[in-house]
C-alpha cells in the first residue's frame, strides 16, 4: 500500500468546492473568490507538499539513500549517506552501522572481488534522516548495512556503493570488526554488478528469510508488489523515466525495496540509485538511414566536385 | 623484411591489443595518444582526449590534493609516450588510421582512383583540428560550471567518427542509433551520424581522410619539440624527383619543397616513412631516434621495393 491517490483526492475536493461556487452562479464576486477560492489553494498546496507518511498508508521503514559522493583531497572518496525513518517516527538512538568492504581485483570484464573487510561504523545524533559518512580509499565494493530497533519492531537497510579511492586508507571513523552480524534482509543478485544501475535494465534482489511480501517504491511512491521468480528473486525493471532522460547523466532516482520478513522479524529494505539509461531510447533504423543519407550525398559531392584525381 | 610490412605487422598487433586487449587483462590506460576507443568494449586501452575531456571537464572538481596528481600523472605517461615515439603512434599503431588504410586498400582493388585535395583547401581542413582542440578545452568546464547541460561533458567524442565504427569491430552497434534521451543528446547523436557518413566517404576516396582533422595529431604536434623520433631530410641529397609527394597519405609538399633544413615534421606528417621507402636518393630521407638513424633511403631499396609491388 503507497500513498492515496493525491491527484484524485484533490480533485474531488476541488470539483466539489468548485460545484458550491457554481451553484452562487453569478453572485460569485471578488469577495467570493478571497473568501473561498483562495483558502482552496492553500489547501490544495498544502496537502501536495504533505509526505506520504501523513497519509498513513505507508508501512513504518527505514532505508538508505546515497546523497552524494565527491572525491576528497588525499585521493580518496567519501559517500553521503542519508538513513531515513518512515512512519512520521523518530530516528532510534541505537542505530548499528557496518560497511563490508570487499576490493575489486581484475578488469572490468574480469572482475571479481576479494574477501570482505568488515568496519563498524559509529554514529552521533538521531536525527531524521540520519547523516552517515563513508570513505573509501579503494577500488572497492561496499555494502552498507543498518539496523535498529524502534517500538518493538526491528528495522534493516541496505545498499551498496562502488568506491575508487586511490589513498590506500581505512574510513578514520570506522572500527574493524571480525564480521557482520547475520541479519536478516534484501540483498543484490550475488554475481551482478550495479555500478550505475539505468532504467529499463532489471534489478534483481533476494530475501533471507523469504519474505512475506516485496515492494517496491520509486522516489517513495509505491510502484507495487512484486512477486518472486522461480528462484526466490524479485525482479523489477524501473521504467524509462521522461524527467530524468531530459535531465544530465548525474541525475538519479531512488528505487527501495521494502521486505516484510516472516515471523515478526521486521522490516528490511533495499536501496539502489537508479540513473538514466544510456541509449535506452535509441532508433537503429533511424541512425542507419540519417549516415547512409549523408553518406550518399556525399559520394554525391565527390562524383560532381572530387573529379580531381592524385598522380599515380 | 620491408618497411611497410613491419608497418603493416605493428599495425594489426596494435589493433588487436587496443580493440580487444581489455578481454585478456590488458590495461594500458588512458593516456594513449592514437585512437583506442573507450566505447569499445573490452578495449585494451583508452585514447587520451577521452582523459583530457574527464580531467578539464567534469574531474574539475577532484582537482585537488590526489586528484591533480592522478591528471598529471597521466598527462606525464602521455607526454612520455609521445616523447618516445611521436607520430609513430598515427603512422604504426592507431586502429583508427588502420581502418582507413583498410578502405584505401579496398579502394584500390576496386580500382577506383584517389582523389586529391587542393593544398589550399587541406590547409584550411586542417585548421579543424586546432579547433577541435579548443573545443576539447572549452566545452567540458563549461558543462562542469552549469552554463551547459551535463551530456557535454565528453563533447569531441560525442562527435567523433572512432567512437561509431571502432566498437563495430566488437559487435557493439548502439552508437550508430539515434539518441532520443534528451535535445543534447539527439543534437549529438544526428552529428555524430552525419560525421560519420562524411568520414566514410571521405576516407575510402582519400587516404587518412580523418587524419586531416584529427586533434590528436595537432596536440602531438604541439610536444614535437620533446620529441626523440623525427623525420629528417638531407637537402644536398636529394634529386627533386618528387617521389616524396606522390606516395605521401597525407598529400604533405612540404618534405619534397624543403631546400635547406633537415626538419621536415610537419603538423601533418604521420611518420609512416613511405616517402622515405620510396626515394630513389641515396640518403635523402630518412628517420631516427634522437641521434641513431632507423632508415635511410637508399636506391636499391627503392627499386627493389617498387620491383615487388
Amino acid at each position: 500500500m503507497g500513498c492515496p491517490d493525491h491527484k484524485f483526492v484533490i480533485r474531488v475536493f476541488l470539483f466539489g468546492r468548485f460545484s458550491k461556487i457554481f451553484e452562487y452562479g453569478v453572485d460569485l464576486d471578488m469577495r467570493t473568490i478571497i473568501s473561498q477560492v483562495f483558502p482552496l489553494f492553500l489547501i490544495m498546496i498544502f496537502h501536495t507538499g504533505l509526505s506520504c507518511t501523513a497519509w498513513g498508508g505507508e508501512p513504518d521503514s527505514m532505508w538508505w539513500r546515497v546523497a552524494g559522493s565527491q572525491k576528497t583531497r588525499d585521493g580518496g572518496m567519501s559517500f553521503d549517506f542519508e538513513l531515513h525513518m518512515t512512519g512520521g517516527h523518530e530516528m532510534p538512538t541505537d542505530v548499528d552501522i557496518f560497511c563490508v568492504s570487499s576490493v575489486r581485483h581484475g578488469t572490468s570484464q574480469t572482475r571479481t572481488y576479494g574477501p570482505p573487510d568488515v568496519f563498524r561504523k559509529s554514529v552521533a545524533g538521531d536525527s531524521n534522516p540520519l547523516l552517515v559518512t563513508v570513505y573509501s580509499g579503494r577500488a572497492e565494493r561496499i555494502e552498507i548495512r543498518a539496523g535498529a530497533s524502534f517500538g518493538g519492531r526491528r528495522y534493516y537497510a541496505g545498499t551498496v556503493v562502488y568506491g575508487y579511492g586511490e589513498s590506500g586508507k581505512f574510513d578514520p571513523d570506522a572500527l574493524r570488526v571480525e564480521a557482520a552480524p547475520e541479519w536478516p534482509g534484501l540483498s543484490l543478485v550475488a554475481g551482478e554488478n550495479f555500478y550505475r544501475a539505468q532504467t529499463g535494465t532489471p534489478i534483481s534482489v533476494k530475501c533471507a528469510p523469504a519474505a512475506l511480501s516485496v515492494k517496491v517504491f520509486e522516489n517513495r511512491s509505491s510502484a507495487g508488489e512484486l512477486e518472486a521468480d522461480a528462484n526466490g528473486a524479485y525482479i523489477y525493471i524501473p521504467p524509462h523515466d521522461e524527467t530524468l532522460s531530459r535531465s544530465g547523466y548525474r541525475s538519479k532516482k531512488d528505487i527501495v525495496f521494502e521486505a516484510a520478513l516472516p515471523d515478526g522479524l521486521g522490516v528490511a529494505s533495499f536501496y539502489i540509485p537508479v540513473y538514466r539509461a544510456f541509449y535506452g531510447q535509441t532508433n537503429i533504423w533511424g541512425g542507419l538511414a540519417l549516415l547512409l543519407a549523408t553518406a550518399f550525398i556525399s559520394l554525391g559531392f565527390v562524383a560532381v566536385w572530387g573529379r580531381r584525381f592524385k598522380p599515380r | 623484411m620491408k618497411v611497410r610490412n613491419i608497418r603493416s605487422v605493428t599495425q594489426h598487433l596494435g589493433f588487436l591489443i587496443l580493440m580487444y586487449g581489455g578481454r585478456f587483462g590488458v590495461r594500458l590506460g588512458s593516456a594513449l595518444p592514437c585512437f583506442a576507443c573507450p566505447f569499445v568494449p573490452g578495449c585494451g586501452g583508452y585514447c587520451y582526449l577521452m582523459g583530457l575531456q574527464g580531467y578539464i571537464g567534469f574531474g574539475m572538481g577532484a582537482l585537488t590534493g590526489v586528484g591533480l596528481m592522478t591528471a598529471l600523472s597521466w598527462f606525464a605517461l602521455f607526454v612520455f609516450l609521445v616523447a618516445m615515439l611521436g607520430k609513430l603512434w598515427c603512422g604504426w599503431i592507431c586502429p583508427f588510421g588502420l581502418v582507413q588504410d583498410w578502405l584505401s586498400a579496398l579502394r584500390g582493388k576496386l580500382g577506383v582512383r584517389e582523389r586529391q585535395i587542393t593544398q589550399r583547401m587541406k590547409r584550411r581542413m586542417a585548421m579543424v583540428k586546432y579547433g577541435l582542440l579548443a573545443y576539447i578545452a572549452i566545452l567540458p568546464p563549461l558543462a562542469t560550471l552549469g552554463f551547459l547541460h551535463e551530456d557535454f561533458y565528453l563533447p569531441f567524442c560525442d562527435i567523433c567518427p572512432g567512437k561509431s565504427l571502432l566498437p563495430l569491430f566488437a559487435g557493439e552497434t548502439r552508437y550508430l542509433a539515434l539518441n532520443f534521451d534528451n535535445g543534447v543528446s539527439l543534437g549529438f547523436s544526428i552529428a555524430l551520424l552525419v560525421i560519420t557518413g562524411i568520414m566514410l566517404v571521405g576516407m575510402f576516396f582519400k587516404d587518412r581522410f580523418f587524419c586531416i582533422f584529427c586533434p590528436l595529431l595537432a596536440l602531438i604536434h604541439i610536444l614535437k619539440p620533446l620529441t626523440a623520433l623525427r623525420l629528417f631530410k638531407l637537402p644536398e641529397a636529394c634529386t627533386g624527383c618528387g617521389t616524396c609527394r606522390r606516395v605521401c597519405p597525407m598529400d604533405i609538399e612540404d618534405v619534397y619543397r624543403q631546400r635547406t633544413s633537415p626538419d621536415v615534421q610537419t603538423d601533418e606528417c604521420l611518420d609512416c616513412a613511405k616517402c622515405a621507402e620510396s626515394c630513389p636518393a641515396d640518403g635523402a630521407i630518412g628517420l631516427k631516434f634522437l641521434k641513431f638513424k632507423l632508415f635511410l633511403s637508399s636506391r636499391s631499396y627503392a627499386a627493389d621495393s617498387r620491383k615487388k609491388s
